[in-house]
């Protein structure tokens, strides 16, 4: 079949390659072409003699046919390799298309300009590091996130947590003797407090060391009973060191104040569970001598 | 009990009856309740037993068991010193945003430079990969970087990497709400606010926690009367910034100084994101009583 | 069983003793038995390898640069507090550091390195292959990422630094062969001395080199190729970060050849397969993961392991291995069809940094802060214990599964809930009898 007739079908009846635009441009998908215009010049169907360029698992090779071998489709194209050096394929390209009609040496000449480009592009964004990875979100998603942060947000109750946040601060001492942050009325409230509460521990603490002989002793249950047994037991601890070194005359009241720490450290170990109801409770010193083996007893259990 | 069950064919008689049923019900209730008060206005420990014993479950008190939250952390602080920096140096910040950033971000990076300490804004420029820009950061001193990640000009994220050696954080940025918008809001002071973390418990918790001591500084102003919060309820970080003041011992009065906006852990990463130590993955939202902060 | 795990925050090796489905995260799940911390050194002296030498030592090298030898003694636990009877029976371990040897790093020479290199972080000195040199009892070998090969000794309970020597940095990995039936056959070798290891890195191709004259010197035997360039005619970058040895091939063995077969995992998801009698370049090489995720362990599953971890088989095929990505995913591959299943089933929320295979156990630990046991086969979760730290190596002592006197778990602790609870009664009435009768004491 001519070329000629070829053209004729394609051109003016039906080409499967064809891509019809409505500005009077068609294009052609056929991966020979080497313009990817469709005209007669570069279609790769209705020329005999044809030549291109192409990228075949990143190298690329000058495809050409001929007449010649027009009826062996399967040897139809020969394929050269092209060197990886531009300049070197540019002289491939004129060498083996050396007495072809000029359009398709200018067009090969072209398309291998062009791909190399592609290459080094392709290279570059190959190399280039990704910082962001982009994750699809389904709008299900998005909508159950939105609904659970609303959720979270209500049951959050920020503004409450923030005030009991800073009262904490503010009571505990956190901003130090002269806190720039609080009026000073409101300051010397709570500070009075606070001292109240020391005054009476003080008192309290007298108290315990004066009659510390005493057998039993039974004190008023009041509210900031625990604050005072910590500070209690820290003082009995810290007690003995001080006595011994003191004098040897008080060895009958350190020895018993080193009795009762024991007693009462280890028993506040052992029933750490049941707690507020025994908190409550008056502190009983157990006497010494006989108590103090009940009470060992007790921690057998 | 719905009308139906009153199997009565006659539509009005039976609407009729189910409100008399309804309505007998809710005289029993009333009448009940004004007993109970009265109880307890005579005697107010009933009414002090009854709020014990009847505690409404929640989402977040029926949390999924999560033994790391009452595990103590591990190592001494020293060792944790070299991930975060512990008071010993002032936090430096360089904030910058992602690669071909729109003004959303923009916006953002200039509420965050009034927020963020010691910060340092820097354009972000094409063709530096991050891991020239830490060294570049960590050459000068910086102490973290932090960078917003804006998305069809909505700023979706931030990224906060603790210089030299990670680790680094990613959040996910929501429900962001202008100062502007804010009805009410005060205006903000230089000075530096204080810090208040709430909720953080398990140890993934305890760390992101850790991030945000390390950003902002150690010796508040109080004269301020400044506070930023950063409330964690159900992974959800509600970052919210407020000016207080004590009207009496018990009382707090708060002035909202925005802006408002809520993170999410997306991920948690050993070094300058390398090693993945925790990520969030869409099965982690299959059960809703399990949290993960 | 009993494990013993490096834990990172704390720098201490703790002691792990639990049974079969102990789960922390489940309340109603049995819990470990004991859980003891030894020898906390801080982070920057963290441990990176364990390694048991027989039943009673311990080979540990920290971060520091040291390698510890540690005596392992059991003790009867102290039960005095509790009721003997109604508690399980088990002893624990007691750690005594008996020998240390230090400064085996040469943080130097990362340096050098990485200033060429972006990949990574500043980079930092550590172990990466602690061993017991094969067929002796007493000699161990040891490679740091700096490239340093060291060789020290125990003699009478002491540790010696016989050589040191360095090869090129910086190393991913060192595995030592120990296929030992296959050395004898080579005469050229002779065993008493004769030690070989495959190494490599970020940019180092794998390199076989051996010991000679005495652990004196360290010559390079072979060499492997990278693969050719990729479709875009880029260099596929070098970073095989596990090697196995194979059995030699034994078709065609040709004195005086070098013959090994080995596979490798490549930080970047390849899996590769080498015979040095066909080539330097990989016989075979399969991509299993998707671009920008890296894989960084290699065990061999269905197979006999030496303590090395070599695999004792001369076959590629029917092969199948577990490797670990840096996010969160362990799974099991075969060369052939690729990715087999998931362990953990979502469980792993963190990188897993390590994973071995230990008496048909699967371990795995990482960033999580979990130490799991799976069944290597079946994949199911055998235990699973929080530490509290994040975890960098595990080793397992023994298997055995401890006994509970009479019932399970939840009996275990009930007993102990009860007595409380007499406890508190006998308060109760020692309290009544106290308030009521005012001075004086009396018990029941």
């Amino acid at each position: 079949m001519s070329d000629e007739i070829i053209w004729q079908v394609i051109n003016q009846h039906f080409c499967a390659y064809k891509l019809k635009t409505d500005k009077g441009q068609n294009f052609c998908r056929n991966e020979y072409n080497v313009t990817g215009l469709c005209n007669r010049q570069s279609c790769p169907l209705a020329n005999a003699k044809y030549a291109t360029v192409k990228n075949v698992d990143g190298r690329l090779y000058l495809y050409m046919k001929t007449a010649e071998r027009a009826h062996t489709p399967a040897k139809m194209w020969e394929r050269i390799r092209l060197s990886k050096n531009y300049a070197k394929a540019l002289k491939q390209v004129d060498d083996h298309l050396l007495y072809w009609n000029k359009f398709l040496i200018h067009k090969c000449k072209q398309r291998l300009t062009r791909l190399t480009q592609v290459a080094v592009t392709e290279r570059r964004m190959e190399l280039r590091e990704e910082e962001r990875h982009y994750v699809g979100i389904a709008p299900k998603v998005k909508r159950r996130e939105e609904n659970r942060e609303r959720k979270a947000l209500a049951a959050a109750k920020i503004e409450k947590a923030i005030e009991k946040e800073l009262l904490d601060r503010l009571k505990s001492g956190a901003y130090g003797d002269k806190p720039l942050n609080v009026d000073e009325k409101i300051w010397k409230r709570v500070l009075g407090h606070v001292e109240d509460e020391q005054d009476e521990e003080e008192e309290y603490e007298d108290e315990e060391e004066d009659e510390s002989d005493a057998e039993i002793e039974y004190v008023e249950d009041d509210g900031d009973e625990e604050l005072v047994d910590v500070e209690d037991i820290e003082r009995w601890l810290d007690d003995p060191e001080a006595s011994d070194s003191d004098s040897s005359d008080e060895e009958e009241a350190s020895d018993s104040s080193d009795d009762e720490s024991e007693s009462e450290s280890a028993s506040g170990k052992g029933k750490k569970g049941s707690s507020a109801a025994k908190k409550k409770r008056p502190r009983v010193e157990i006497e010494y001598e006989e108590e103090t083996q009940p009470a060992h007893r007790e921690l057998a259990h | 009990m719905a009308p139906d069950e009153l199997r009565i064919r006659n539509k009005m008689k039976r609407q009729e009856l189910f409100a008399d049923v309804k309505d007998q019900k809710n005289k029993e209730r009333h009448k009940m309740r004004k007993q109970r008060a009265k109880e307890e206005r005579e005697n107010p420990e009933l009414k002090e037993k009854r709020l014990q014993e009847n505690v409404t479950n929640t989402i977040d008190s029926l949390r999924v068991y999560d033994e790391t939250i009452h595990h103590e952390v591990e190592g001494d602080e020293a060792d944790f010193a070299q991930f975060f920096n512990n008071g010993t140096e002032p936090p430096k910040i360089l904030l910058t945003t992602n690669v071909n950033a729109k003004k959303k971000a923009y916006e953002f990076a200039n509420v965050l430079i009034e927020i963020l300490p010691n910060v340092t804004f820097v354009k972000r420029k094409f063709g530096y990969k991050l891991k020239e820009i830490v060294e570049f950061c960590s050459n000068r001193n910086y102490t973290d970087l932090v960078i917003i990640n804006e998305d069809k000009k909505k700023v979706t994220g931030l990224t906060f990497i603790h210089l030299p050696e990670g680790p680094s954080f990613y959040f996910k940025i929501s429900s962001y709400v202008d100062v502007q918008k804010i009805v009410g809001h005060g205006r903000a002071t230089s000075h530096i606010p204080e810090l208040i973390l709430n909720n953080f418990q398990t140890r993934l918790g305890n760390t992101v926690g850790r991030l945000f001591q390390s950003i902002f500084p150690k010796n508040p102003d109080f004269e301020g009367r400044q506070v930023i919060t950063l409330h964690n309820q159900r992974d959800y970080i509600f970052f919210r910034r407020h000016r207080y003041v004590f009207r009496n011992e018990e009382k707090v009065g708060l002035q909202e100084l925005g802006p408002q906006f809520t993170m999410k852990l997306l991920r948690l990463q050993h070094g300058i994101k390398e090693e993945t130590e925790w990520e969030h993955t869409a099965d982690m939202d299959k059960e809703k009583k399990k949290f993960y902060l | 069983m009993r494990l013993l795990i490096a834990c990172d925050d704390s720098g201490s090796i703790k002691e792990l003793i639990c049974n079969k489905n102990t789960n922390t995260s489940v309340q109603t799940a049995p819990q470990p038995f004991h859980v003891g911390t030894h020898l906390p050194e801080g982070f920057d002296s963290r441990v990176e390898i364990i390694k048991m030498v027989g039943t009673q030592q311990l080979l540990v090298a920290r971060a520091n640069g040291s390698i510890h030898l540690i005596k392992l003694k059991r003790v009867d636990r102290d039960v005095s507090e509790t009721d003997p009877a109604k508690e399980p029976i088990f002893q624990v371990s007691e750690l005594h550091e008996a020998s240390t040897v230090g400064g085996l790093f040469d943080e130097a020479r990362l340096l050098s390195i990485h200033k060429s290199s972006k990949k990574r972080s500043r980079p930092r000195d550590g172990f990466v292959a602690l061993e017991l040199v094969p067929q002796t009892s007493n000699r161990i070998f040891s490679a740091t990422k700096s490239g340093l090969v060291h060789v020290l000794s125990i003699e009478n309970g002491e540790l010696k630094l016989v050589s040191s020597n360095s090869v090129k940095a910086p190393l991913e990995f060192a595995q030592v062969y120990d296929l030992a039936a296959a050395q004898k056959t080579n005469s050229k070798h002779r065993a008493s001395s004769q030690l070989t290891f495959a190494y490599g890195g970020e940019e180092n191709l794998v390199k076989i080199a051996h010991f000679t004259s005495g652990y004196k010197t360290v010559k390079q035997i072979w060499e492997a190729k990278n693969v050719s360039n990729d479709r875009l005619d880029l260099k596929v970058p070098v970073w095989p970060t596990k090697l196995k040895f194979l059995e030699p091939a034994s078709a065609g063995a040709d004195e005086g050849k070098v013959n090994f077969q080995f596979v490798t995992m490549n930080r970047l998801g390849f899996f590769r397969q080498y015979r040095t009698l066909t080539g330097r370049k990989p016989m075979l090489s399969k991509a299993l993961l998707p671009k920008n995720e890296f894989a960084t362990q290699l065990q061999a599953i269905n197979s006999d392991v030496t303590p090395a971890g070599n695999i004792r088989s001369s076959s590629f095929d029917n092969l199948q291995f577990i490797t670990s990505d840096l996010k969160k995913n362990v799974f099991s591959f075969t060369a052939a069809s690729g990715p087999l299943g998931k362990y953990g089933n979502g469980d792993i929320t963190g990188y897993a940094s390590f994973l071995n295979i230990q008496k048909n156990y699967l371990l795995q630990g990482g960033l999580d802060r979990y130490v799991r046991v799976f069944d290597p086969e079946s994949r199911a979760m055998i235990c699973k214990c929080y530490t509290g730290s994040k975890i960098s190596s595990v080793v397992m002592v023994e298997e055995e599964e401890i006994e509970v006197p009479q019932l399970k778990e939840n009996k275990k602790r009930k007993p102990k809930h009860g007595d409380d609870k007499a406890e508190a009664e006998e308060d109760e009435e020692l309290w009544s009898t106290l308030e009521s009768s005012a001075k004086k004491l009396k018990k029941n």
